[in-house]
């Protein structure tokens, strides 16, 4: 009953409150219309009225400053350097964006001599649309397998409770600056290219698109294979028609404007052709 | 990712103005980044006689940010309303993990941290943090209102001056959210019959 009864109790209990306490009950007589459901609401408030001089007055700043001074011995940030999350041991941080961080780590049992890219939620920072986000990075990194995409080796949650996914950790330089630096050829661009176009049909036929190619998201390694990173904003595509929902989720819309497709700016439906508008911006 | 953390928030500031809800999950933790590093060091100073003033802490990280480039800048109140959830949420995440207590072996929280806030009143918090999402489902504006004031420390004036409303509907919807707030944290008791 309660939402659309909201918009009457509001205006009987701010119309109320003008009243002499004694001249309350006889105004509620009048202008709740026999509407037991609505005047016991209003009751309700008016007796948290009567007791709440004085609540919430008093900002809860002072406390929420402290909190976030003594937050200094909770890691976060550099702070997690050298700590232990699950079986890894942190080495430094490697990248940072909106959901979380990314740090290089390495197995703290020694078990495997591999170094590693661990992402991390930011502590304090979880909302349920950047849980969402996270989780379903997870799941699409898990059922990509192609060389040329960056893969996912474990998954878990830290001791804060804020979740983390452990994936291969790629060495090497945003592809055009490799191609720059190794003053790579016309035609070995393009054999570059093409691995990489190689990967983004792999993840289409996966019916995902990933939505963020941009040089800094393919790194080359130093073997001169081609890498594809973050998932972050990535989409499964509607099976039936190929099109990825339009969707009014504000984390769906994160972009980045010289390399994004112009339905994708104006937040129209995607399909796979997103991704080959900014593979072609790329290549370009 | 590069990292111009002042021209990083202006833009998301101004992209969260212009509706782009994303920027905030972006926003939020550069701003607790700030915050928190602002917190430490007058933590610091009021352990040498000055005392803490949580206002000041935001004006300052605000001035940081984007204060010095674009002094009269519109987006202030924006900043100060991305502060107040930031505020918010440490709040509630601190008190929901003292009322449960969860913790694991050799996780131990210093005691410094420990006694910030009792059982009881982390209890209240994650109620009022409750109220506050049943409050949002029926009124958006008056939860905003709550953060501000509560959270975020402002004035009657200024939340006026962020929801664009007088400062008298300010105080009179302020009446109506702690009343509504108050009922929910004490069921029971005030239940009219």
């Amino acid at each position: 009953m309660y939402p659309e009864l909201w918009p009457r109790v509001k205006e009987i209990f701010q119309a109320v409150t003008e009243h002499r306490p004694e001249d309350r009950d006889a105004f509620l007589d009048a202008s709740c219309d026999d509407d037991p459901a609505l005047r016991r609401e209003v009751e309700r408030l008016l007796a948290g009225d009567r007791r709440a001089e004085g609540f919430a007055e008093d900002p809860a700043f002072d406390l929420a400053a402290r909190i976030l001074a003594a937050a200094e011995s909770t890691p976060g940030g550099s702070e997690m350097i050298g700590h232990r999350i699950g079986d890894y041991q942190i080495e430094r941080e490697i990248g940072s964006g909106g959901m979380g961080r990314v740090y290089l780590a390495s197995r703290a049992d020694g078990r495997f001599d591999k170094r590693v890219a661990l992402k991390l939620v930011q502590r304090g920072m979880a909302s349920a649309e950047i849980l969402e986000r996270f989780r379903l990075e997870r799941r699409i990194l898990a059922g990509l397998e192609h060389p040329a995409i960056a893969r996912i080796y474990d998954a878990g949650a830290a001791d804060g409770g804020q979740p983390y996914f452990v994936m291969e950790y790629v060495e090497g330089l945003p592809i055009e600056r490799y191609c720059d630096r190794q003053r790579l050829s016309v035609e070995d661009r393009l054999k570059l290219f093409q691995q990489v176009c190689d990967a983004v049909q792999h993840a289409h036929q996966n019916l995902i698109v990933h939505r963020d190619l941009k040089p800094a998201n393919i790194l080359v390694t130093a073997e001169g294979l081609p890498k594809l990173l973050d998932f972050g904003i990535a989409k499964w595509l509607d099976p039936e028609n190929g099109r990825a929902p339009v969707s009014t989720r504000p984390w769906q819309r994160r972009l980045t404007p010289e390399y994004a497709s112009p339905e994708q700016i104006r937040g129209e439906a995607l399909t796979t052709a997103s991704d080959v508008y900014s593979l072609g911006v790329l290549l370009y | 990712m590069a990292t111009h953390p002042q021209n990083d928030v202006t833009r998301l500031l101004l992209e969260w103005r212009h509706g782009n809800a994303s920027a905030l999950d972006e926003l939020m933790p550069l701003i607790y980044e700030e915050l928190h590093r602002l917190a430490v060091c007058y933590m610091r100073r009021e352990r040498s006689g000055h005392t803490l003033q949580p206002t000041a802490l935001i004006h300052e990280a605000y001035l940081r940010f984007v204060g010095k480039d674009h002094p009269r800048w519109k987006s202030r109140l924006h900043f100060f309303a991305v502060a107040a959830q930031v505020m918010r949420r440490i709040l509630i995440d601190h008190a929901r993990g003292r009322s449960c207590e969860k913790r694991h072996a050799g996780a131990e929280l210093p005691l410094e941290e420990a006694a910030l806030v009792s059982r009881e009143r982390a209890a209240e918090l994650v109620k009022l943090d409750d109220a506050l999402r049943s409050l949002e489902s029926l009124d958006p504006k008056l939860k905003t209102l709550v953060e501000l004031r509560y959270f975020g420390g402002l004035t009657n004036e200024e939340v006026a001056e962020f929801l664009a409303v007088s400062s008298s509907t300010v105080k009179r919807d302020w009446r109506l959210a702690r009343s509504f707030l108050f009922a929910e944290l004490l069921p029971g008791e005030l239940d009219v019959p």
